[in-house]
């Protein structure tokens, strides 16, 4: 599988973590699975039982469905893995969800995985009663039991079936980067964006690589993505990662008025320490970066956004796809990026 | 004929200060040692003369189970101090620029040093937006209140705001230049058929003044600072403040956390007014709003509530109490109409925040904050209670007038329904 920095390309100047990957985040654990029409991906942000995290939220018009959010919107934490699944499918993934955390607790508290975060990614071209039926409790039995924090699969895989965008094959991609604060991790479902409007570090590649086609105009445009980072960040420092790190997704062309929504969830693995009980009575421990630290990794947030994108095209360029969408013309886009 | 609010122009919370002293010493006697001169409220009927006011606690009537704090004031947080400037002014027909006026402006600071040397974590909500809350932006951006808290009428938001600017840069001339902004959080409400709106006579001076006579103790309360001119269930209210002790944990020896509040209370329609439980405002038709001449507009509606604590909350937890002081609007009758600025804030002194936040903070486990909902719903019911029971008749501009809530009719009411 070849990535964006194996074309010799990047973007931005900060450094990334050893994988470039959403699992540099000390902790962060991805797995995939598929039915017989599309898939699920899940995010694991904390090494082993369910356990209470920081997690802020910020969407495109509203996003779409997402479910937790009542209690991310007013506790700013949760303590399940996040979810990425086609919208039919979102009760049946939740659902299966239930089944984990009920293997750790019958009662499904906060702080032991309820309720279930599963953010519906819009645009899955397959049939809504396709992937109704083909998702629930098995893939996500299937995604959790692979989860691993040895490498990320991008591309066609998991939520990535089918996604395209600039015209070409694209899905999942992810990345990371290494500042002061902390390191961050992204993972992005890369579906939309017009081909003219594929930019590389600033580059119009979209505008001068011949060959791209327009995805047809019935395709719906949405976006997800997840942020993890070990900075200790707030619940409302987090909103404001996720927001900023938005801007990423905008730079490489992937949003645009045609966008129909989408949402980003940002987590901090260290800003909430649930199992050491305070000082006082009731209390916990909590740990936020100051403010003054917030533009790095602002910066981070939208560099490893941008380059997640170009990651899921490179990803998925000789992928099989089930719907004749092309995939990315590699050495030309190398070529265009660089010339 | 009642002359209203007789206190003179800055003195009201002098005298009331020195009201509360004396009875604090006579209490003493049988009283533990308090940590603020705040007496405990006494309770049973006692009569009163006719213009005589009280606190809803002095008339025996209590809201809810949680006890309060020494002063049942929002200043029983720690390091909060709060400072009036009162404007009364003149009578008789309106002459724009002139008066008359029935304006001022309330202060409170969340410590005792100047907020963005060392700031509080605070939220806000809106719970109707047809109001003016300034200083929101980096609120909800950073969580962090690095300016003072200012209530006042509708016209001098403005002259307000530059008041409290002004405060700064005397301060420090390089104040907006830190990390921590100091723009001055200013709400108002609707004084227009007492006052002269127009006029806008609240300015840089009246700011300065209560902002340097802010005190820990004792709060004054009804026809003083920005509530001078306000009115509730069409009966005169204005400032009115409560506060609750809030168990930390199960046991006595946890402690307990302090839960304030204050509002500057004027909204309501009579029908609608519920005193712990009894629908008084049924009860008291008449005492309505009266018009001097046919050009006064009619009362608005809105509801400032600040509420601070010393428990160590978050913003998105700090949130969660601002929400809940919307469950005590409801407990009183208030419905938040279209027209209404019902706007609440509320910040924190459990923790150090800002550039001094240290790495790593103590804060209220979420599930543990069901007490501190209970407190803030009890002292935000007994908050704007209160700016009724301390309020006095007041005539304003074109002879218009704006009764107080007879204390004796509303003691036989509680009588009658068992409430008291």
């Amino acid at each position: 599988m070849r990535r964006l920095r194996d074309l010799g390309l990047s973007v931005g100047e900060l450094p990334t973590g050893p994988l470039n990957a959403i699992i540099d985040v000390e902790g962060v654990r991805v797995g995939h699975a598929r039915g017989a029409v599309g898939g699920i991906t899940v995010v694991v942000p904390f090494p082993d039982i369910p356990r209470r995290y920081y997690a802020g939220r910020w969407s495109l018009d509203g996003g779409d469905d997402t479910t937790a959010l009542a209690m991310l919107e007013d506790f700013g934490a949760l303590s399940t893995p996040i979810a990425l699944a086609p919208a039919p499918a979102v009760g049946r993934v939740y659902d299966g969800f239930l089944d984990y955390g009920f293997s750790h607790s019958a009662g499904l508290g906060e702080d032991e995985g309820w309720p279930p975060a599963v953010i519906a990614v819009d645009g899955v071209p397959a049939p809504a009663v396709s992937l109704h039926a083909a998702l629930g409790t098995a893939q996500v039995a299937a995604a959790l039991s692979t989860v691993t924090d040895s490498g990320v699969a991008e591309g066609q895989i998991g939520i990535g079936r089918s996604l395209a965008a600039f015209g070409v094959r694209a899905g999942i991609g992810n990345s990371s980067r290494v500042v002061d604060a902390g390191t961050v991790g992204v993972l992005v479902t890369a579906n939309g964006g017009e081909p003219r409007r594929l930019s590389v570090n600033g580059i119009p590649v979209g505008r001068w690589l011949a060959g791209l086609t327009p995805l047809p105009p019935t395709r719906r445009r949405a976006f997800a993505a997840v942020i993890v980072t070990d900075a200790p960040l707030l619940p409302g420092q987090l909103d404001r990662l996720a927001q900023r790190s938005f801007f990423g997704l905008v730079r490489v062309g992937l949003v645009d008025e045609l966008t129909t929504a989408g949402t980003i969830i940002a987590v901090s693995t260290t800003g909430l320490d649930d199992g050491l009980e305070g000082l006082a009575p009731g209390t916990v421990t909590a740990r936020m970066t100051p403010e003054a630290s917030l533009p790095a990794l602002f910066v981070a947030g939208a560099d490893a956004c941008e380059e997640a994108v170009l990651n899921a095209l490179i990803a998925a360029h000789n992928q099989r796809s089930t719907d004749g969408v092309p995939g990315l013309p590699v050495d030309a886009f190398r070529d265009t990026a660089t010339r | 004929m009642t002359r209203p609010c007789p206190q003179s122009e800055y003195s009201d919370r002098l005298l009331n200060r020195d009201l509360s002293r004396r009875r604090f010493l006579r209490l003493s006697l049988t009283a533990a040692a308090l940590p603020l001169a705040c007496a405990p409220g006494t309770t049973g009927f006692r009569s009163r003369g006719a213009g005589e006011r009280a606190r809803l606690r002095d008339l025996g009537i209590v809201i809810g189970d949680l006890p309060t704090g020494p002063c049942n004031a929002i200043t029983d947080v720690a390091g909060v101090r709060v400072g009036h400037t009162t404007l009364i002014r003149g009578y008789g027909p309106l002459v724009i620029g002139q008066g008359p006026v029935r304006t001022g402006v309330t202060a409170i600071l969340p410590r005792s040093d100047p907020p963005w040397r060392r700031p509080v974590f605070a939220a806000d909500l809106t719970i109707n937006g047809n109001g003016e809350f300034t200083g929101l932006g980096p609120v909800r951006r950073t969580g962090v209140l690095g300016g003072p808290i200012l209530l006042t009428d509708t016209g001098s938001v403005g002259r307000v705001h530059d008041g409290g600017v002004q405060w700064a840069l005397a301060r420090d001339a390089d104040a907006f230049d830190g990390e921590v902004r100091p723009d001055p959080v200013v709400g108002e409400t609707w004084a227009d058929f007492l006052n002269d709106t127009v006029g806008r006579h609240v300015g840089s001076v009246e700011v300065a003044r209560a902002l340097m006579s802010a005190a820990a103790g004792p709060v004054a309360e009804g026809c003083v600072g920005g509530g001078t001119g306000m009115r509730a269930f069409q009966f005169k209210a204005g400032i009115g403040t409560a506060s609750r002790l809030v168990p930390a944990g199960p046991d006595d020896a946890d402690g307990a956390w302090h839960v304030g509040v204050l509002v500057q209370a004027n909204f309501g329609s009579r029908h609608h007014m519920i005193i712990n439980g009894v629908s008084v405002g049924r009860e008291i038709v008449d005492l309505l709003p009266e018009r001097g001449t046919a050009t006064a507009v009619p009362p608005g509606n809105s509801l400032l509530i600040v509420i601070a604590t010393d428990a160590p909350l978050l913003p998105i937890q700090l949130q969660r109490l601002c929400r809940r002081a919307t469950l005590a609007m409801g407990r009183t009758g208030a419905l938040s109409t279209h027209g209404s600025g019902d706007l609440a804030i509320a910040f924190s002194t459990g923790n150090e925040t800002g550039p001094a936040a240290a790495e790593s903070l103590q804060v209220m486990h979420t599930s543990r904050m069901s007490w501190l909902h209970t407190g803030v719903v009890e002292a935000t019911e007994e908050a704007i209670l209160n700016s009724l029971t301390a309020a006095s008749t007041m005539e304003g501009r074109d002879g218009n007038t704006i009764h107080a809530l007879p204390l004796d009719r509303l003691m036989d009411l509680m009588h009658r329904f068992g409430k008291q």
